[in-house]
């Protein structure tokens, strides 16, 4: 005899709306995580360049250099820089791995976690590039400012 | 046992040949995220107008600094080669700005509308975006590459 009872769903189930990921969707992924897990890589060791070109500019540089106030900027640009390219290189790295196992194992819970780490690379690279663009303008101003 | 692989299947949220159902997290997480794209694709495409001003801005001065140290032709090799890393830089800043748009403007429509068709139009930008950012990278590393090269090069060949 057929069981005809419906079946137990956990009180936090998310509910399922009219609309689907088709399998067509769904082919894209396989490229998708190779291409972010390539991004991320390329962040990463950009990240290690700007940690060596740190660590050669506080060892290799005369004391007498180090003391000055640009010094500081720089460092302190340059310390920025490494931050923003380590977290976006394992931003990117953490939604190809979960992108990866979406494609995998096409489960809510995978699509979920890769959808909500997209979000988080676009807020901090929204941010950022927000910043970078402000940035730009200021140094574009002050290029034209002292043009002969 | 029937009933434990329903169960099982049923956290899959795949209805088999039609695709997999779209839980109502994953939407609300959606809903935010064209907004974001959205942002990124705007500053991609202020960034190319500003990197094409700061390009007719710093050519020229450098021009004149080659000129005023009567460098020859190397002097000239390495602007052209600035110049190639700025069109470079400007070009995919805007190809990836309106792929962003274009990724925004459909996972917004699958969103508000159910929309399966736009939300598959919407992965294949999203593919091609990284794509796009994963070329640019490769050619900007390049050319950056060829460049300290040529500097180095270009300071060898003085001594």
């Amino acid at each position: 005899m057929e069981n005809t009872e419906p079946i137990p769903q956990p009180a936090d189930a998310p509910q399922p709306s009219g609309l689907l990921i088709s399998n067509d969707a769904t082919h894209y992924w396989p490229g998708l995580r190779n291409w972010s897990l390539f991004c991320g890589i390329m962040a990463l060791v950009g990240a290690g360049f700007i940690a060596l070109f740190l660590v050669l500019m506080t060892v290799a540089l005369p004391n007498i250099l180090r003391t000055d106030a640009s010094f500081a900027t720089g460092i302190l640009m340059y310390a920025i820089w490494f931050v923003i390219a380590l977290v976006v290189g394992i931003l990117l790295i953490l939604f190809s791995n979960s992108i990866g196992s979406a494609a995998r194992y096409p489960h809510h819970d995978t699509v979920r976690k890769s959808a909500g780490r997209w979000l988080a690379y676009l807020r901090l690279a929204g941010v950022i590039s927000i910043l970078a663009v402000l940035v730009q303008c200021i140094l574009l101003l002050s290029l034209s400012a002292n043009m002969p | 046992m029937d009933q434990h692989d329903q169960t099982l299947d049923a956290g899959l949220h795949t209805d088999s040949a039609d695709g997999m159902r779209v839980a109502s997290e994953l939407r609300s997480i959606w809903l935010q995220t064209p907004v974001w794209a959205k942002i990124l694709s705007i500053t991609n495409f202020s960034s190319a107008a500003l990197q094409f001003i700061s390009m007719l801005l710093l050519v020229p001065m450098l021009r004149r600094l080659v000129y005023l140290s009567s460098s020859d032709e190397a002097g000239n090799n390495i602007i052209l080669l600035m110049v190639i890393v700025y069109l470079l830089s400007i070009s995919f800043s805007l190809i990836i700005g309106w792929q962003l748009w274009q990724y925004a403007l459909y996972l917004g429509r699958s969103t508000q509308d159910d929309d399966t068709a736009s939300l598959e139009v919407a992965y294949y930008y999203h593919y091609r975006y990284f794509k796009t950012l994963g070329w640019m990278l490769i050619s900007l590393t390049a050319f950056v590459l060829i460049g300290v090269t040529a500097i180095m090069m270009f300071n060898l060949s003085r001594y």
